[in-house]
């Protein structure tokens, strides 16, 4: 039985591939309390130009992180694999398919990936094209590339070859066997486009944006190219005749240190697009660390690099290969053990991409959960910012509002004196009166506490609560502004509404927020009727609505469109913070704000949260 | 004279300063009604009760300043004093263009606060006492004669006898008794009681 006792074989070397090798010790010296970092970068021009390149990248990462020193390791792909292997630099920079290469064999994790140039909107993606000269009637379509000359830029280059041997290979064309001949220009790639037009190569690849730079630069008419397989990307500005990958990554060993790593994470993401850096390294900034999948589907399709291995002894090819017999044993003698082997190797298999994707998640989930929770703490500052800004302009409705229970307690205390002093004072009225003065304290108090509580810097955090109180609190900070611009506040709730899980004081920023405006909107506009409308309600999807309706002047059209944007306003004196802050503190409790005009007359802002799941706490799975 | 004891009225919304400003004023022997709302207090207010209002400028529904021209249309003429909050200047000066008696700012000084109240209730009072007065004087007129009008007319403007007479084409005697009966209806006991009369008429 060949097929069963291949498979323990095959699971053996499935599994070794899934171990990474032990990556030694990283470069992380203390020295003088100064932490040595290395980074290695492919050097595919030389090391000189590698040097030139990045060395601005790492004299700016020493700016944004102190007392760290960053040191450029230029490397060939040969030294990459090497010194990689061996654990001897912290970061790594190399091309896309060298990442994957080193990722699946020595488990490096990309922290971010390299943007485009900021003139290019082509972003961090990228592909190859395949093109011929425009007056070759014989080339059509990749198939028609069969049995003549072709030029790619290097074997082992990622945008210079792999891609387009990928659409080759799945438009049926080994580039080894089918071509004439095929020739590696190397660099500079521009060499593939004039062999194109010289007519001594029949057609050639290499990365996208290289045609149109060359036209730009005015070194070849682009009309007289034509791209093969030609592909429409949303967004994608260029020519393409493959499938786009993600640019290159800035990549931490698996046993760099993990704050390191996060230090260099932050300090590259927030590197801005037109830094010095960026300009030296021909590159636009960072950007989150994108998926790279499609370059480990390119390499195992290709059977090349961490994949080289396996493809020779894959089910398919072994099934190939002695298919006709094997079926023919199979179903006349023991259909059930193949079935049951099937299921076998299945599970295997399944196992193997579960256990990689896994590691792949939590990878991603580390990199996103520490980018989600800075997010966190920048909008928790602003929004803090602006509810100190938002009391600092209520200060005037807080000070009429501790006026009250002050007067009241000076009135009583004087009452009680004036009564004292004339004596026969009755004592039981005395008593209500004192009674009534100690009650008035602690009304000022609460107020105080109130405004305390909204100001005062917290951690964000979420509790369970029922809307309608939390609006009715939020009330009391800005009745005392309604009552004075003459806005009656109509309560309309929504009975028995499902608990929400929020951080309630920044609801009631929010809350808080679309009353202010709406009480601005209405006292502008000449309209008599001054009434505010909060309303609540459930909806089908099992959200709770909140929607503050005014009869002010309503919403312009022009304003709509970019009213939730910060820094846009239509006030004199607005920040233009609030509504975009409301946005992100809605969003960020999984909500959504949106804002219109009510039946024309007069503005609806109104925002969801999501409700609670009822859940039986003895049986949450744990 | 059975006229009813002056009354203080105060109308606040906010619970505990309406019934602390009750407690205050009523500590000093004055009768105190209080309402919550502007509309409540209108409900039972009548022209011609003395005394004085006490109310806030901010205030939902109607606010104090509507509550006084309201007031003003129903011709009640007691006098407003206006609570308003510290630094609310501009309406307070709008509330004193609106007829208020006067306004205090809020925290305020208690003796300031009754000071104020007793001239309100005091001239609540006067200007209740001139118009009963004036209704009287209205009804004496009423009662004098065509003829006697005319003499009370020209003798108030300081004609003498003689000359009423030679105007009215009558004789001197007959001036004399028009004259009599004049002062006597109009119960002047001289000649410049009359004149005062006529002329706090004539300022209405």
């Amino acid at each position: 039985m060949k097929i069963p006792t291949l498979f323990p074989f095959i699971l053996l070397l499935l599994s070794a591939l899934t171990l990474p090798v032990s990556p030694g010790q990283t470069q992380e010296v203390a020295k003088s309390g100064i932490t040595h970092a290395k980074i290695a970068v492919l050097a595919f021009r030389g090391a000189d130009q590698a040097v030139n390149r990045w060395s601005a990248t790492a004299e700016y990462l020493e700016r944004t992180i102190p007392n760290h020193s960053f040191e450029v390791v230029p490397l060939s792909l040969d030294e990459m694999r090497n010194t990689v292997a061996n654990g001897k630099v912290d970061f790594v920079l190399t091309n896309t398919g060298n990442y994957v290469e080193l990722e699946a064999n020595f488990g490096i994790t990309r922290i971010a990936t390299l943007r485009s140039p900021t003139n290019v909107r082509a972003g961090n993606v990228f592909g190859a094209v395949i093109f011929c000269r425009n007056d070759r009637t014989d080339i059509k379509t990749l198939e028609d590339l069969k049995g003549k000359s072709f030029m790619a830029v290097k074997e082992q280059g990622f945008g210079g070859f792999q891609m387009a041997w990928r659409e080759l290979k799945s438009h049926g064309i080994d580039p080894f066997e089918d071509f004439s001949r095929i020739e590696f220009s190397g660099f500079p790639q521009d060499n593939a486009a004039f062999a194109v037009l010289n007519g001594e190569i029949d057609a050639a690849t290499f990365r996208t944006n290289t045609l149109e730079n060359m036209a730009n630069e005015g070194l070849i008419n682009i009309e007289d190219f034509r791209v093969l397989n030609p592909q429409k990307y949303p967004g994608f500005p260029f020519t393409v005749s493959t499938r786009l990958y993600p640019e290159w990554p800035f990549a931490r060993l698996k046993n760099t240190s993990q704050i390191l790593a996060q230090k260099v994470a932050i300090g590259l993401l927030g590197m801005a697009t037109d830094d010095p850096a960026a300009i030296a390294g021909h590159y636009g900034g960072w950007t989150v660390p994108l998926d790279y999948q499609p370059v480990h589907e390119l390499f195992r399709e290709l059977r090349i690099g961490p994949y080289e291995d396996i493809g020779e002894i894959t089910f398919a090819d072994l099934f190939g290969q002695y298919g006709h017999w094997l079926v023919l044993v199979v179903v006349t003698l023991v259909g059930i053990v193949i079935w049951a082997s099937w299921t076998e190797v299945l599970v295997a298999r399944r196992t193997r991409e579960l256990s990689t994707s896994n590691a792949e998640l939590e990878r991603q989930i580390n990199v996103r959960r520490k980018a989600e929770e800075d997010a966190i703490m920048r909008r928790s500052e602003l929004a803090h910012i602006h509810r100190l800004n938002t009391m600092g302009e209520m200060a005037s409705g807080f000070a009429h509002e501790l006026n009250q229970p002050l007067s009241a307690i000076a009135n009583f205390a004087r009452g009680s004196i004036r009564r004292i002093t004339k004596g026969g004072a009755d004592s039981q009225e005395l008593l209500s009166a004192l009674e009534q003065m100690a009650a008035q304290s602690t009304r000022a108090g609460e107020i105080i506490k109130r405004i305390r509580t909204f100001v005062k810097k917290e951690e964000p955090r979420r509790v369970r609560d029922d809307i309608n109180r939390v609006i009715r609190e939020t009330l009391k900070f800005i009745q005392s502004d309604a009552d004075r611009q003459h806005t009656s506040i109509t309560l309309d709730f929504a009975a028995n509404l499902p608990e929400v899980e929020i951080d309630v004081v920044q609801v009631e920023q929010v809350i808080l927020n679309l009353v202010r405006n709406a009480i601005e909107a209405m006292s502008a506009s000449s309209n008599k009727t001054r009434t505010l409308t909060i309303r609540t309600s459930e909806t089908h999807r099992g959200e709770i609505e909140i929607s503050v309706i005014d009869t002010g002047p309503g919403i312009q059209a022009e304003n709509l469109e970019d009213m939730l944007d910060p820094f846009v306003t239509t006030k004199e004196n607005g920040l233009g913070l609030g509504l975009s802050i409301s946005r992100s503190i809605v969003e960020f409790h999984g909500g959504l704000l949106r804002a219109g005009n009510f039946h024309g007359a007069g503005a609806i802002v109104s925002f969801t949260l999501p409700v609670v799941e009822t859940v039986d706490m003895d049986n949450e799975p744990t | 004279m059975n006229r009813p004891d002056p009354l203080v009225f105060v109308v606040d919304d906010d619970d505990a300063v309406r019934e602390s400003i009750s407690w205050l004023i009523s500590s000093v022997d004055l009768k105190v009604l209080a309402y919550s709302s502007a509309s409540d207090f209108l409900a039972q207010c009548r022209p011609g009760q003395a005394g004085c209002l006490i109310t806030d400028i901010r205030m939902p529904e109607i606010s104090g300043l509507e509550l006084q021209d309201e007031l003003n249309r129903r011709g009640c003429d007691i006098p407003v004093i206006v609570i308003t909050g510290h630094g609310d200047v501009q309406t307070a000066v709008r509330a004193m263009k609106a007829g208020a008696f006067d306004f205090i700012e809020k925290p305020f000084n208690d003796q300031l606060l009754l000071d104020l109240v007793n001239r309100a209730v005091a001239s609540s009072v006067e200007s209740l006492r001139e118009q009963i007065e004036q209704a009287e004087v209205k009804t004496r007129i009423e009662s004098l004669t065509p003829r006697e009008k005319q003499v009370l007319d020209l003798i108030s403007t300081g004609d003498s006898n003689k000359n009423v007479a030679h105007g009215l084409n009558i004789s001197e005697k007959t001036v004399e008794a028009h004259r009599a009966r004049v002062m006597s209806k109009m119960q002047a006991n001289s000649l410049a009681a009359l004149v005062k009369m006529v002329i706090s008429l004539e300022s209405e």
